[in-house]
């Protein structure tokens, strides 16, 4: 038999800072991401190709190493705009955006399907502080694989190469930084949105991913068949690159107007969070 | 959140109701009721021409009105507005006119500060998937505002308080019915809340589980650590727990009541059935020596006939001093009726009251 009883007691110990708390939501999301091997081990892998460009570019101020393998600098390739664009940030964009694909549609759907909103929603938080949570665990994961390896590089290269490299491309830097800002949020809220709109993981998933496809080829074929750019309008990776060239100052082969591509990516991220808004609340209300 | 403390020395620190309403008065819903308090700064939530509607349908109308007490009892028939209540008290919805208070926090302004202060208990199964008890009990205590090594304590705590300590490690997947009730109450108590919305918290119980579940809810009570707010249809669940019912319907308020007030009050007022032991004199002569007995000890005293009478007692009067006087008068007895008006007496009243359907017709059902 007990000897002790228990009593109920208030809490008159320190508090935390409001804004501070919907970063627990993003910790312990991030904790159950990485609970996944599977998924840990993909992270890392999304480093190996930041990496080879960092021996590259290594390789390119080492004449020992040269030397030893047997290679002069000509031969390798050049460290230039063309390199960041299309060696660093394109592919890791697309990195990231299998990284989005894995975890963004898991963030909100289970929440959804076991009723935890009233739960978040009861508390000292809003619907915004919990979106801004969600979206902190996805933003954080894209950002580790594109902006973060990307601006290192560029960094590397700047001091490896010295003098007045880093001032006369601070443009490639620039474009690194807000190229990859503008893939990621934008891919990132519309993952939370499919998160949000399919309840159940594996399709929301297949949502996410088919959508984005569905709408590539409509526009393509819809840019073949009538010989147009509008068709670019509903492609992500038409309206991407276009940003891409004007963020690091290249021609684009693209005939779509710059600022229709912003106009557009401001437009499907809007709507998006628009969804999402409309998504998450602490009960389903039948007018 | 708990304290251990030696069993024996159990605290009986219990305030008592600060409701100015002294008994239940129905009334007529083409006004709503004034829950009236005595001194508005003691109320928890002060309702003040608080009105709900979803699209056409008017949900709440009109409500006003305090409640102070330790355990509020919201009651009503299925779509009478209680759960809507709480949720706009929560601020899940907005009011569609007049507002509401909470500890004096207006919640159409103070949602978060009004938020940081209750702990809300959902009907429905809410649980966030793939997570053991205790992590996800940390989880929401950390969201309240817990810094995390408090909270992981406070969350143990709770765990064992609620009776679930040895299961704290399982995934809440794998939980009974009962204890998702008993891990709901858990997350709703871990940052330790002044206020305490539980809707309908024994949804589902077995009838152990119930009673594990009200006891819970008792020594919240009775802590006077926070206040609880209790909506339920199961009127037996309200009368055990609450000092204080509201009565909902149709979303008006339809009836009022001080359960603690009504419990000292009837306590007093006896019903006595007796039986004359002496045959040597007539049942009147017994009755009457039985109640100038009753009235030597202070009572009030009516014979309704000569083996019926009833009894106001005094303070200090006990029912043993009424068996006592019986025995000196050679009176037998036979039956004592505590008379008193139950919570379902109340409730049915306030259902049986039908001018709230005449509201109806005004097209906001």
């Amino acid at each position: 038999m007990s000897v002790y009883g228990r009593n109920y007691k208030g809490y008159s110990g320190p508090t935390t800072s409001a804004w501070e708390r919907f970063l627990v939501i993003s910790r312990y999301s991030l904790q159950d991401v990485f609970r996944s091997r599977l998924f840990t081990g993909f992270f890392v892998l999304c480093f190996v190709w930041p990496l080879a460009c960092a021996v590259l570019i290594y390789l390119h101020y080492n004449i020992e190493a040269l030397t030893i393998l047997d290679l002069s600098a000509l031969d390798l390739i050049e460290i230039d705009t063309t390199f960041f664009l299309w060696g660093v940030l394109r592919p890791q964009t697309a990195i990231s955006f299998v990284l989005i694909m894995i975890v963004g549609p898991a963030l909100i759907s289970p929440d959804l399907r076991n009723n935890a909103m009233p739960l978040y929603l009861s508390r000292p938080l809003n619907k915004s502080d919990y979106i801004l949570g969600k979206l902190t665990v996805v933003l954080l994961l894209a950002s580790a694989v594109t902006w973060v390896p990307g601006l290192f590089l560029f960094f590397l290269q700047s001091y490896l190469a010295g003098g007045s490299w880093f001032v006369d491309h601070l443009q490639i830097g620039i474009g690194v930084f807000f190229g990859s800002w503008v893939w990621i949020v934008v891919l990132s809220i519309f993952a939370l949105a499919v998160s949000a709109w399919v309840k159940w993981k594996p399709l929301a998933t297949m949502a996410f991913v088919g959508s984005i496809i569905v709408l590539s080829a409509l526009g393509t074929v819809f840019k073949l068949l009538y010989d147009t750019w509008w068709g670019s309008i509903i492609v992500f990776d038409d309206l991407a690159s276009r940003v891409f060239s004007q963020l690091f100052g290249v021609e684009s082969s693209s005939e779509l107007p710059v600022f229709v591509a912003w106009f557009f990516l401001a437009v499907f991220a809007g709507f998006s969070l628009f969804l999402l808004h409309r998504r998450i609340r602490a009960f389903e209300v039948i007018s | 959140m708990v304290e251990t403390a030696v069993a024996e020395a159990e605290p009986e620190n219990r305030e008592p109701a600060q409701a100015g309403v002294r008994s239940h008065a129905t009334e007529s819903p083409a006004a709503s009721p004034v829950v009236a308090n005595d001194d508005p700064a003691g109320n928890v939530i002060e309702l003040d021409g608080l009105s709900m509607r979803f699209g056409r349908h008017e949900v709440l109308k009109e409500l006003r009105g305090g409640f102070g007490g330790r355990c509020i009892g919201l009651l009503g028939p299925n779509g009478a507005g209680k759960t809507t209540l709480l949720h706009t008290l929560l601020g899940f919805y907005k009011p569609s006119a007049g507002t509401a208070r909470v500890f004096g926090h207006d919640i159409n302004t103070d949602g978060k500060m009004i938020r940081q202060l209750i702990g809300y208990m959902p009907e429905r199964d809410a649980f966030i998937g793939g997570m053991s008890g205790v992590r996800f009990v940390r989880m929401m205590g950390e969201i309240s505002g817990l810094p995390p090594r408090q909270a992981l304590e406070r969350a143990h705590e709770v765990f064992f308080y609620v009776g679930l300590g040895e299961a704290r490690y399982r995934k809440l997947e794998s939980y009974s019915l009962g204890m998702k009730q008993l891990v709901k109450l858990a997350q709703a108590i871990v940052h330790g809340p002044r206020l305490i919305f539980l809707d309908e918290p024994t949804n589902g119980l077995d009838p152990p589980a119930r009673v594990r579940m009200l006891r819970l809810i008792r020594e919240i009570r009775d802590s006077g650590a926070a206040h609880v707010i209790m909506s339920s249809h199961l009127l037996r669940d309200v009368e055990e727990c609450a000092d204080e019912a509201v009565i909902l319907k149709r979303g008006r308020i339809a009836s009022y009541c001080n359960l603690e007030e009504e419990r000292r009050a009837n306590r007093k007022f006896l019903e006595i059935e007796t039986n004359n032991r002496d045959r040597a004199r007539g049942d009147d002569d017994a009755q009457s020596s039985f109640a100038a007995a009753l009235r030597q000890l202070g009572c009030e005293v009516a014979v309704q006939n000569r083996r019926r009478l009833k009894a106001v007692l005094p303070e200090q009067v006990e029912i043993k001093d009424l068996y006592a006087a019986a025995a000196e008068t050679q009176i037998q007895i036979r039956r004592v009726d505590f008379k008193r008006d139950s919570l379902e007496d109340i409730f049915l009243k306030a259902m049986e009251d039908e001018p709230a359907a005449v509201s109806l017709g005004d097209g906001s059902a």
